[in-house]
């Protein structure tokens, strides 16, 4: 508060900051980097679009020693596809995956088709608020492995892959090993995540995503994606994916209801009954927005229903 | 080798901001919106919630409306930011924004106001025919504790219909 004798008009002597101290560097090249990562291994965190760790920073939940800033690193973003594989960069910002574009080898940029090119502006619009998706980056809320977080639900549901960077290396980490648990991956401190390689979904998969949250732009209380792979002639379920997140710890698979659909027809019958498998397949602790998962699970769209080509 | 600043040492810092340039010196955890605040003076950007909810310190960074809360200074050094200070004329003239909340009472006590001022115009430059589903959904980025925000939908739309933004 100001000093009374002061008078309304001087500022206070001591001004008021939000986050701990942190020393920062702002790398102009991904060598430079990983040589600051591997210097300083668990000491120093990766800022990207830092609008997930910066409110972490805001109420020192965070208080990394060492801020190694990204946002001027050349070569991380956009997109491209090769070998089956959609590749999207770390630093994509969300908003891009609205209108999703990718690179051609002979470097023309063309709206990304197909299935995923229907699937990620479907997911991309429950990311956060528009100022939060013209920030926030791709990569950063992988790595920030918050388990409701759509990308993350995503990465596991398609089994990606994350591309890992460190000085001298490079490794590609499958999303079952990826993420470990709450806000946890296993990404080694002096790593950083470079890419996220998404499997290139034919025309015979169908694909869709539901969120429930208490308000339009929160994390989901619970969301779930579904991607199912028909035999065009038959109309048979061949392969069946479904990703929860807000249940547990890590984004997870349901086998069990994945099971269930496999070699079936689908009908509102079968919808029904693989939800049923979901539900009992996870056991979500209550938050502070009450114990709602388990009931929403059920009743979340089940694969094919209505979903998205 | 890289140059890492100290972590309790203040660091000169540039910021544009509406035109003008600001040579401050601040820590590397100083927020963007208290550099804008208390450095460069600039208090009409309000700060509410500071973990990026509320959206009253919403400015315009190159054009996008972003979380001055959730933004450090010395990560605002090469980008042009606008704070709702730049929005009227020099000589007063206000803002089609300023003046279409006026009319449509988009504001009561007017603390959330500079951020769905700066949000409104960052929405409106870059997608100037945005529709009226997406541009409720883009509003609903702000918090508004008075007007119910439906007089504040009125008023953007208005500008955007006008064609004024």
């Amino acid at each position: 508060m100001l000093d009374d004798e002061a008078g309304p008009q001087r500022r206070p002597a001591v001004v008021a900051v939000k986050p701990a101290r942190f020393a920062y560097t702002a790398p102009d090249t991904v060598e430079d980097a990983l040589d600051v990562l591997d210097r300083f291994g668990d000491e120093a965190k990766v800022l990207s679009g830092g609008q997930s760790l910066v409110p972490m920073m805001n109420f020192r939940l965070a208080r990394p020693e060492v801020i190694v800033d990204i946002g001027h690193l050349g070569g991380l973003d956009g997109m491209s596809v090769s070998n089956g594989a959609l590749t999207v960069g770390a630093r994509t910002i969300h908003a891009r995956l609205e209108a999703p574009a990718v690179t051609t080898p002979d470097g023309r940029s063309e709206p990304l088709g197909g299935v995923l090119g229907s699937l990620l502006p479907a997911v991309a619009r429950f990311v956060g608020h528009l100022p939060i998706r013209v920030r926030g980056t791709f990569g950063g809320s992988i790595a920030h492995a918050d388990p409701a977080a759509e990308w993350c639900i995503l990465a596991r549901t398609l089994d990606a892959e994350m591309v890992a960077l460190r000085r001298g290396g490079e490794r590609a980490i499958a999303a079952e090993d990826f993420f470990e648990t709450v806000f946890t991956t296993s990404l080694a401190p002096e790593e950083l995540l470079a890419a996220v390689r998404l499997p290139v979904l034919g025309d015979d998969w169908r694909t869709g995503f539901c969120e429930f949250s208490r308000r339009a732009g929160d994390f989901a209380v619970v969301a779930a994606m579904t991607a199912v792979r028909l035999e065009l002639a038959t109309g048979v379920i061949a392969e069946a994916r479904i990703g929860v997140g807000g249940v547990a710890g890590v984004p997870v698979r349901l086998g069990d209801a994945e099971a269930t659909l496999m070699g079936e027809t689908p009908s509102a019958d079968l919808h029904a009954a693989a939800a049923e498998s979901a539900a009992g397949e996870v056991d979500p602790v209550g938050d502070l927005h009450g114990s709602l998962g388990r009931a929403r699970v059920a009743r979340a769209r089940a694969p094919g229903a209505g979903a998205s080509g | 080798m890289t140059e890492i600043s100290a972590a309790d040492v203040a660091v000169p810092v540039v910021l544009r901001v509406n035109g003008n340039e600001y040579r401050i010196s601040a820590e590397p955890r100083r927020t963007l919106a208290d550099a804008l605040r208390d450095d460069c003076g600039l208090t009409g950007t309000h700060l509410g919630c500071e973990h990026g909810v509320c959206g009253a310190c919403t400015v315009l960074l190159d054009g996008e409306p972003v979380r001055s809360c959730l933004l450090f200074a010395v990560q605002a050094q090469s980008a042009e930011i606008r704070t709702v200070e730049g929005l009227a004329a020099a000589d007063g003239t206000l803002h089609p924004l300023q003046e279409a909340f006026w009319r449509h009472h988009g504001l009561q006590c007017g603390f959330c106001t500079p951020g769905f001022l700066m949000l409104s115009a960052g929405v409106l430059e870059t997608r100037p025919d945005i529709g009226d589903e997406e541009l409720r959904e883009a509003l609903s980025s702000n918090l508004c504790r008075c007007t119910g925000y439906q007089t504040i939908v009125e008023a953007v739309q208005s500008v955007r219909d006008a064609g004024e933004a």
